[in-house]
């Protein structure tokens, strides 16, 4: 092949395994073919995405395998072990930290023909999916019959359910509705031994450890998920919308965490550092075109742009003038939707208001939020950063509200004094009753591109581990955070984590490279 | 060009936020086949780093070209279909002709049209000219019908089509673009000869031909063209047809991909039906956001396309309704198991 890999090599695999596998899911279902292995040879990591440009990918597989159902996985599984052929599943290939690609030359296992709604249980309001189904396909079959699953990512048109358990994917609507490990009930997988484990939707059994967790976060490591039983809620009834405006980040986090102390669950809270909140709603700046563009941190930024990037930077705010939008210049916006039963939406509307009142908070009425909620899904830009030689990428962590504005604070400097840095802001989107996610964007026009990446990626995790923080809040671990994994857990955990995967998954067929370092050092061969 | 270039390569870059609606990738649960992938190895192919042609020219004819990738693009001037056609026409010079194909060209080979030997319409008289498309002429209930309202609202057309009268959509699918262009030529002599001031058909696709892709190719008619459906609503509202109501009949509306999609015509359907007194049923992917049908030319593959029905088939399937409808004659007749019927039909069995 033309087209090369720059991170794992590839290794040949069996004819027999080849010619075994077909008569399992069929001829036209186990590829060779060079157009699918160049399409099976990266997620969206992102620094792998900015390398297919130039016709380089992270790491090549050698066959691409696409059973119809949980039986012909448990069947490729069992003629893996044989062949001890190594398996990396793909979903919908959205993961950003690697976790799909194929390392040393192990066969994909495509998901994504299991991409079906199962049925709806409306007495106990739950649904059960192939796990290939794609997040937006799965609002839609809901939403058809008046329901939501509450979970919607930004990946949401390109991500499966089975991903989402994977990584315990978290949505904009979580403070209300949870991760989506408060939403799985139950689910079915294939084992590495070939076993089908069937995991019975009921709530909160007291039978042991919980082998469910073992399956959420655990990227491809624990078994292959092929059917996933949801928890849903009926579409909500009455939806409010509030935008405050306030001095700062520490002012708006003490703001929202006595929201989220009382017994308020607003679906979407989410608090714009001031970078954002210009970039989000266009407030009125009287900053120059090239602070605009390089944010607050620009003082400490150290990267150059062409002017030509530098509009693309400004061009991509928002241009919609709206009542109001004077009061966020300069200011932290806090946005937040609350949605449900009439009744009790009214009475979070007055919580939040008299929090907002007691913080200062300047009322900018709702336009923000419809401007949020039009904008939410435009990921225009990255493509755009990435063709002019620029690197961009998000990173998520979390920590504890007493630690939040320290966190935020050093990871925005550590990050901006990066060598290349042209752009870092942050805003909160996910809150719970102790903690708050932290979600980092952050874009650089450095002259080494993988120094600038894994600099500034090391820099983001080093602050947060500094203030207690961990590491990844819902994108998940693959193999870009391997490093991190220790300093995460601790000896004992990492130990532990690697114990479990090696006990579960003996053979070392699944997912080979990813989550925790080696698994027991014969992993990555 | 250098644009459109420069977003093929932020295509092949996106996180592939289309992919969902894509009825191809759905249908066969392939990541290959996803719009995002599609462009990447388009983008491959252009930088020569691409040695297996037959499966990259196989790649671009795995696409139902039916816009959903252009609806739910990031880019709002990026129509990643473009590339697929000029793929298409690589791959046609390059004598790749998927099998599906190939007896559609032979038919244009030797009788002017992708159906074989027919008569040629030629009749009436009138400032509007009625063509009939190439399914509207195997359809003889949407004929009449068309015929029928016509007649009731008492508007008076030159009726053209059959005989070697095509608008040219299967070569341009088929990727022969020389071909297509001597269709659109042929095609604006003969509209031009009839000295009418607008042309009504029954067929998305030959308005899409000729307002769109004949000027590209470098051939405009400059008449005004529209669907017979828009055609009979502006009827209704004039008041030159008068509709008898049916009562506790549900129906569904199948939107075809280019009337919904490229001609952005949602309401008029839904708006007749109802005010024909059909309560509708919409399917969960309806609008823009309807799956395709799978077409008859547009998909090179047979499993893909017959896998692509089966799934729209399908999601019809679930509301239930007494009747099926929809505003296209291929649809029509792909879906036929569904008993589907045209709009032209239900507005003429409701005529007073």
């Amino acid at each position: 092949m033309k087209v090369k890999s720059f991170l794992s090599k590839g290794k040949n695999i069996s004819y027999e395994f080849i010619k075994e596998v077909k008569r399992i899911v069929g001829e036209k279902y186990v590829s060779e073919d060079e157009r699918d292995l160049i399409s099976y040879s990266v997620d969206y990591w992102l620094y792998g995405v900015y390398k297919t440009q130039f016709g380089e990918v992270p790491a090549i597989p050698s066959a691409v395998v696409s059973p119809k159902n949980t039986e012909e996985v448990q069947k490729v599984v069992i003629l893996a072990n044989k062949y001890h052929v190594q398996i990396t599943p793909f979903g919908g290939g959205s993961g950003v930290l690697g976790a799909a690609i194929p390392f040393n030359g192990s066969i994909i296992l495509n998901t994504q023909r299991m991409n079906k709604f199962i049925s709806l249980d409306e007495i106990s309001r739950v649904a059960v999916f192939e796990s290939g189904i794609i997040g937006t396909n799965l609002e839609k079959e809901l939403n058809y019959k008046g329901y939501s699953s509450g979970n919607i990512p930004q990946s949401i048109s390109c991500s499966t359910v089975g991903g989402w358990v994977s990584t315990r994917a978290a949505g904009q609507f979580s403070t209300k509705y949870g991760k989506i490990e408060d939403m799985v009930l139950g689910l079915t997988a294939v084992l590495p031994d070939g076993e089908i484990l069937r995991i019975k939707p009921v709530s909160r059994k007291s039978t042991g450890p919980s082998l469910k967790h073992l399956f959420l976060g655990s990227e491809g490591t624990m078994g292959i998920i092929t059917e996933v039983y949801l928890s849903v809620h009926k579409i909500p009834e009455k939806v409010i919308k509030n935008c405050f405006a306030f001095d700062s980040v520490e002012t708006a986090l003490d703001m929202v965490r006595e929201v989220v102390q009382t017994d308020a669950k607003p679906a979407v809270v989410r608090i714009f550092d001031k970078d954002e909140t210009e970039r989000y709603f266009g407030v009125v700046s009287t900053r120059s075109k090239y602070q605009q563009a390089f944010g607050v941190a620009g003082k400490i930024l150290t990267g150059k742009v062409s002017p030509k990037v530098l509009n693309i930077l400004n061009e991509s705010k928002n241009k919609i003038g709206f009542e109001g939008m004077e009061k966020l210049a300069g200011k932290v916006a806090v946005i937040f939707i609350s949605e449900g039963d009439e009744d009790f939406v009214f009475l979070e509307d007055r919580v939040i208001k008299r929090k907002a009142e007691k913080y200062n908070g300047i009322s900018v009425g709702e336009k923000p939020v419809d401007i949020w909620l039009d904008k939410r899904f435009d990921v225009h830009l990255g493509p755009i950063i990435l063709r002019n030689g620029g690197i961009v990428d998000t990173i998520e962590v979390v920590s504890l509200f007493k630690d939040a504005p320290a966190l935020y604070n050093d990871i925005i400097e550590s990050m901006s004094g990066i060598k290349g840095a042209v752009s870092v802001s942050g805003h909160y989107s996910h809150f719970y009753p102790e903690s708050a996610c932290l979600y980092i964007t952050f874009a650089g026009f450095p002259k080494d591109q993988l120094k600038y990446y894994e600099d500034t990626w090391s820099a983001a995790m080093e602050a947060t581990l500094r203030h207690n923080g961990s590491i990844s809040h819902h994108h998940g671990i693959g193999f870009l955070r391997k490093p991190f994994m220790q300093k995460e857990f601790g000896i004992a955990g990492e130990k532990m984590m690697k114990d479990v995967i090696n006990a579960v998954d003996k053979d070392h067929i699944f997912n080979p490279g990813k989550l925790v370092e080696g698994k027991d050092g014969k992993t990555v061969k | 060009m250098e644009k459109q270039l420069n977003r093929l390569i932020d295509c092949s870059m996106c996180p592939n936020m289309c992919k969902f609606s894509c009825p191809v990738y759905l249908a066969t649960g392939s990541e290959t086949f996803t719009p995002q992938k599609k462009a990447r190895l388009i983008l491959y192919g252009k930088k020569n780093l691409l040695q297996d042609e037959d499966g990259f020219f196989d790649t671009v004819f795995q696409c139902a070209l039916c816009g959903s990738c252009v609806v739910n693009c990031q880019y709002d001037d990026f129509d990643l279909r473009d590339f697929i056609i000029e793929e298409r026409g690589i791959a046609f010079k390059k004598d790749f002709v998927p099998s599906l194909v190939s007896d559609v060209l032979e038919n244009f080979d030797k009788f002017g049209n992708p159906s074989g030997k027919r008569e040629t319409i030629d009749k009436g008289e009138g400032e509007i000219g009625f063509f009939v498309s190439c399914n509207t002429f195997n359809d003889k209930n949407i004929l009449s019908a068309t015929g029928k309202i016509l007649d009731k609202a008492d508007v008076d057309v030159k009726e053209f089509g059959g005989g070697d009268i095509c608008c040219g959509a299967p070569l341009y699918f088929a990727g022969d673009m020389d071909g297509f262009k001597e269709k659109a030529e042929q095609m604006e002599k003969l509209i031009k000869g009839k000295g009418v001031k607008r042309i009504i058909t029954n067929c998305p696709t030959c308005i899409k031909m000729m307002k769109k892709h004949y000027i590209e190719a470098g051939v405009n008619i400059e008449i005004d063209i529209v669907h017979t459906l828009t055609f009979a609503k502006e009827l209704i509202d004039e008041g030159k047809l008068s509709l008898k109501k049916v009562e506790n009949k549900s129906i569904t509306y199948h939107d075809p991909c280019i009337l919904a999609k490229d001609l952005d015509i949602l309401e008029t359907p839904r708006t007749i039906l109802k005010k024909i007194g059909y309560s509708l049923r919409e399917t969960a992917y309806a609008g823009k956001d309807a799956h395709c049908c799978g077409g008859k030319t547009k998909v090179g593959d047979r499993n893909t396309r017959n896998a692509i029905k089966n799934m729209r088939e399908n999601e019809l399937k679930e509301t239930k309704a007494l009747d099926y409808v929809s505003a296209c004659p291929t649809c029509k007749d792909v879906l036929k198991s569904l008993q589907m019927k045209d709009i032209m039909e239900i507005i003429g069995d409701a005529l007073e």
